[in-house]
C-alpha cells in the first residue's frame, strides 16, 4: 500500500507520541537541570538523615511541620516550578532550538493532537520525577526517627493522609505549571521574561488581595496542605478554598491554557533560522 | 461520473512574507510527477517554497495542494508526503533504527509492518548495517541518508528534499542521487532543492529556477532555455563556406550576430529562435551546396547557462 499506513484512532497516536516525548524529556541532555533540581532536596535530607540532628526530638512532630513548609517552599515553589519550566518549555522551544520539531509536524496528525501528546508526555516525565522525589523526601525526613516511629506514623498515624495531600498538590502543581510553561513555549521565543513574571506573581501570593490570590496556582495548592503552616510571610490572608474547588480551579485553568496552546499550534510556523 | 485524481503539486498565486521581508512572491506552479529540481542562490526562496509545501509555514496569500490535498489536512496529507529538511538534527541518543520506528509508530503501523518498512527503507538507502548505531556517530552522508529513509519509510507519493546533497562526498552524492531517481522512477514526485546548479541539471526531469522570491523559469531544461527569447542561443557551425552562411544569416530577423571566428571555417551565430535558424540553415546549405562539418550549441544547455542568462552571472555563481 502506498501513502503510508493504516488509519488508526487518535488515542493510540496520542499515547505513542506522549510516550516518545516523555522518554525524550527524561533521557536528553536537557533533562540534566531537572535531575539537579531533584537532587537538591534529596541530598539535603540524606545528609540530615546521616547526621540525625533531630533524632532525639519529640517523635515525628518536628518533621511533620517541617515537611509542610518544605513541600510548599522548596518542592512546589522551587523544584516543581523550575522543573516544570525546564521540561515543558523544552517540549516546544527546546525542539525548536534543536531543530527537531518539524519531525512532529509532518506526521499524519492534527496539530492539536500533536501538541496534546507532547503535553501529556511532559506531564508523564515530570510526574515520574516529582512523585518519587516527594516520596523519597518524605521517607528521608522520617528516617532519622527510626523505623518504629516511621511505621507507626505511616500505618497508624497521619502518614497516608499527609502523603495523599502532598502527592495531590504535586500532581496538580505539575498539571498547572506544566500547562502554563507549555503554552509559554508555544507563544514566546524568549520564555525567560514570562517565566520571571510568573515567578514574581506566584511569590507575591501571600500579599495579594483575596480575589487576586485566587488567580495564583500556589494559593490553590495550599488547600491540599495537610499541615497548617505557621503565619508569617507565608501566611495566606484568605481562607483556603475547598479542595474540590481548588482542583476544579487548577484543572480548569490548565484546560484554558491548553486551549490557547491548541489554538496557537494551528498557526505555529517552523522557521529555525529565526529561532 | 468519476473525477481524475490530481497528480500534481500546485501553487496558486502563493506569497509569503516574514513581517516585511519577502519569502516568495506570487508563485504559481503546476508540478507533474518526476524528479523536479528547485534551484536558486541562497535566499532565493527555495526553502520557503518547500516549507510552505510541507505545511511548516503558512502562506500569506494563495493556496497549495499536493495531489489535491492541502497541508491543512495533515491526517491525509502526510500519508502522501515525505519531507526531509536541510538541517542535520536528531533527538539525543537516537539510533537509525529507533528514528525510523518512532516515525512509523506514529503513522499507526503495527509492530511487524513497522519493522518490515524500517528495514526496507534502510536497505533502500544502504544503512542496514548501521541501523542500530547512534546517529550521532554517523558520517554526514549517513545522516543525510537516514533522513531520506525517514522521509520515505511510510511509502509516500511525494518526497520533498531540502538541500539533500549538501556536504556529501562524491560517493555519498551518487548514492543519494540513485535513491532519489529510483523513487521518482515509480511515477512519484521528488522535489529537490539545491543551490548547486549543475547538480540539479544532472538529476532533474524538470527545473524550477528561483530568484528573489520569484520563479524566473520552470519546465524541462531545454524548454526553459528555449523560452528565454531575450537571450540569444549561440550556435557554432563548421563548414567549407562560412561567409555564405553568415550573409544569409544576417537576413534573418531573429539572428542578432554572425561572426566568423579565427578557427578556420567556423561561424558563430547568435539567434533568438534556434528552431527557425536551423530550418533556414538547412535551406541555405542545400541551395548553396555547402558542406557542413558540425553544428553545435556554443553554450551548453546546462542549467548553469540558463540561470546565468536569467539572473546574471552573480546569481548563477552564488
Amino acid at each position: 500500500m502506498s501513502g503510508g499506513g493504516a488509519r488508526v484512532g487518535l488515542l493510540p497516536q496520542l499515547l505513542t507520541l506522549a510516550r516518545q516525548d516523555s522518554l525524550r524529556a527524561l533521557w536528553s541532555r536537557r533533562a540534566i537541570p531537572v535531575y539537579l533540581l531533584a537532587a537538591m532536596p534529596l541530598s539535603v535530607l540524606a545528609l540530615r538523615a546521616v547526621f540525625r540532628p533531630w533524632a532525639n526530638e519529640g517523635g515525628t512532630g518536628a518533621p511533620v511541620s517541617m515537611i509542610g513548609l518544605g513541600v510548599h517552599l522548596f518542592m512546589l515553589r522551587f523544584v516543581v516550578f523550575f522543573g516544570c519550566a525546564t521540561i515543558f518549555i523544552n517540549l516546544v522551544r527546546g525542539e525548536m532550538l534543536d531543530r527537531t520539531l518539524h519531525y512532529r509536524l509532518v506526521l499524519p496528525m492534527r496539530r492539536e493532537a500533536v501538541f496534546a501528546g507532547k503535553y501529556l508526555g511532559g506531564l508523564a516525565a515530570a510526574l515520574s520525577v516529582f512523585l518519587p522525589l516527594a516520596l523519597g523526601c518524605y521517607f528521608l525526613l522520617h528516617l532519622p526517627h527510626g523505623f518504629d516511629a516511621m511505621s507507626s506514623h505511616f500505618f497508624s498515624g497521619q502518614g497516608p493522609r499527609e502523603l495523599l495531600g502532598y502527592t495531590t498538590a504535586i500532581l496538580l502543581a505539575t498539571t498547572a505549571y506544566g500547562a502554563f510553561f507549555f503554552t509559554i513555549g508555544l507563544f514566546s521565543r524568549s520564555p525567560l521574561v514570562p517565566v520571571g513574571l510568573f515567578l514574581a506573581w506566584e511569590a507575591a501570593t501571600p500579599f495579594l488581595p483575596p480575589i487576586l490570590k485566587a488567580m495564583t496556582v500556589w494559593y490553590h495548592l495550599m488547600s491540599f496542605n495537610p499541615v497548617p503552616l505557621e503565619n508569617g510571610v507565608l501566611a495566606v490572608m484568605a481562607d483556603p478554598t475547598p479542595t474540590w474547588l481548588a482542583t476544579v480551579g487548577l484543572v480548569g485553568g490548565s484546560a484554558l491554557l491548553l486551549s490557547a496552546a491548541a489554538w496557537r499550534s494551528r498557526t505555529l510556523e517552523i522557521n529555525y533560522t529565526l529561532d | 461520473m468519476t473525477s481524475t485524481p490530481d497528480t500534481t503539486i500546485s501553487f496558486d498565486d502563493v506569497s509569503k512574507f516574514y513581517g516585511e521581508v519577502l519569502g516568495i512572491n506570487h508563485v504559481t506552479l503546476r508540478i507533474p510527477p518526476g524528479l523536479t529540481g528547485l534551484v536558486g542562490p541562497n535566499g532565493s526562496g527555495k526553502s520557503t517554497l518547500l516549507n510552505l509545501l510541507a505545511g511548516l509555514i503558512q502562506p500569506t496569500a494563495g493556496e497549495i495542494h499536493v495531489l489535491g490535498l492541502p497541508p491543512s489536512r495533515p491526517n491525509e496529507f502526510f500519508r502522501q508526503v515525505g519531507y526531509c529538511t536541510q538541517y542535520d538534527s536528531f533527538s539525543d541518543g537516537a539510533t537509525g533504527w529507533s528514528f525510523l520506528l518512532d516515525t512509523l509508530s506514529l503513522h499507526g503501523l503495527g509492530r511487524r509492518e513497522r519493522e518490515d518498512r524500517a528495514w526496507a527503507s534502510l536497505d533502500q538507502v544502504g544503512l542496514r548495517e548501521a541501523a542500530k548505531r547512534k546517529i550521532a556517530g554517523y558520517s554526514k552522508g549517513m545522516r543525510q541518508r537516514i533522513k531520506l529513509a525517514q522521509a520515505i519509510c511510510h511509502d509516500p507519493q511525494v518526497l520533498v528534499l531540502d538541500e539533500p546533497l549538501n556536504g556529501l562526498d562524491p560517493i555519498a552524492r551518487t548514492e543519494m542521487i540513485d535513491s532519489m531517481k529510483e523513487f521518482a522512477s515509480k511515477g512519484r514526485h521528488v522535489l529537490v532543492s539545491s543551490h548547486i546548479l549543475h547538480e540539479v541539471d544532472l538529476i532533474s526531469d524538470q527545473v524550477i529556477l528561483m530568484h528573489g522570491g520569484s520563479v524566473v523559469a520552470e519546465g524541462e531544461i531545454r524548454s526553459v532555455r528555449g523560452e528565454i527569447t531575450s537571450h540569444p542561443v549561440q550556435v557554432l557551425i563548421r563548414s567549407d563556406n562560412p561567409h555564405t552562411i553568415a550573409a544569409e544569416a544576417f537576413r534573418l530577423d531573429h539572428v542578432v550576430e554572425a561572426r566568423i571566428l579565427e578557427e578556420e571555417g567556423t561561424l558563430l551565430v547568435r539567434t533568438r529562435d534556434a528552431d527557425a535558424f536551423f530550418d533556414s540553415l538547412q535551406t541555405v546549405v542545400l541551395e548553396n551546396n555547402i558542406e557542413i562539418e558540425t553544428v553545435t550549441p556554443a553554450d551548453d544547455e546546462t542549467v548553469d547557462a540558463v540561470y546565468e542568462y536569467l539572473i546574471g552571472p552573480e546569481g548563477a555563481g552564488s
